[in-house]
């Protein structure tokens, strides 16, 4: 009995520090359903009036590519965290290979957003335009803040426990933005 | 004599108030937005209960 209690405090189902991002991320996806369901209702409502401003087109091949280079950093993360404790080595290896690919995807969406800015697309431009940057903006923001806890973590060198609770709300950045590329690009 | 005074205030209240018409497509009444409406109201009911069911068959799976 003593020998089960003691392995269950070592190998606790959920560490707390996974379960506290599991509830967080439980709150930012009602967030983003919220801005979604914002979104379709706006777009419905608008019909052709739900467009882009005059002359202007969003850059959607290069955004694919950018997706794609996030759900690579998605997979980094994940091989990083189970070659952690085996192999440090590789296991930083593939932490610094998600950081970079993290930070590529925030760098190509900031360019992105200057260039829209300079051909004169704001918030205030237009309804899609507002929607388009509250939305990718409340993306990019979490994309950002996440890279910077990456690299801080990789600093620190974390512990596992740790680095898998990063992972977790890093596949939730990952995972929403093809849902948010499908929805604001086309 | 209070409850009587309340009762009368809030049933004044009642019949003094102008109807509103609160409805979040009100502003859209296209069958686009309907539609987008009940969409939507059935993503944010059922998000947070997918959620919590994939993580506890995550954990059932795992455990």
């Amino acid at each position: 009995m003593t020998t089960h209690r003691q392995t269950s405090r070592a190998m606790p189902r959920l560490t707390n520090a996974e379960l506290g991002t599991l509830i967080f991320v439980g709150s930012e996806l009602m967030f983003f359903a919220a801005l979604i369901s914002a979104f379709l209702i706006i777009k419905a409502g608008r019909g052709e009036a739900f467009v882009l401003p005059a002359h202007i087109t969003l850059p959607v091949l290069a955004t694919g590519l950018n997706t794609g280079v996030l759900l690579l950093s998605g997979y980094f993360l994940h091989l990083a965290t189970l070659q952690w404790n085996k192999s440090r080595r590789t296991g930083e290896s593939f932490f610094l290979a998600a950081i970079v690919g993290g930070l590529i995807f925030v760098t190509a969406q900031g360019y992105e957003w200057v260039r829209l800015l300079s051909y004169g697309m704001t918030m205030t431009s237009s309804i899609f335009a507002a929607c388009f940057f509250l939305l990718v903006g409340a993306h990019a923001l979490h994309a950002a803040m996440t890279v910077l806890l990456m690299i801080f973590f990789y600093l620190r060198r974390e512990r596992l426990t740790n680095l898998r609770a990063l992972r977790l709300f890093w596949f939730f950045v990952v995972g929403i933005w093809p849902l948010l590329y499908g929805l604001v690009y086309f | 004599m209070a409850a009587t005074l309340r009762a009368s205030i809030l049933l004044t209240s009642i019949w003094l108030a102008p109807p509103v018409v609160a409805c979040s497509v009100c502003g859209y009444a296209s069958e686009e937005s309907r539609t987008a409406f009940i969409l939507t109201t059935a993503l944010l009911s059922f998000a947070p209960l997918t959620f919590i069911g994939a993580v506890a068959w995550y954990l059932k799976k795992k455990y």
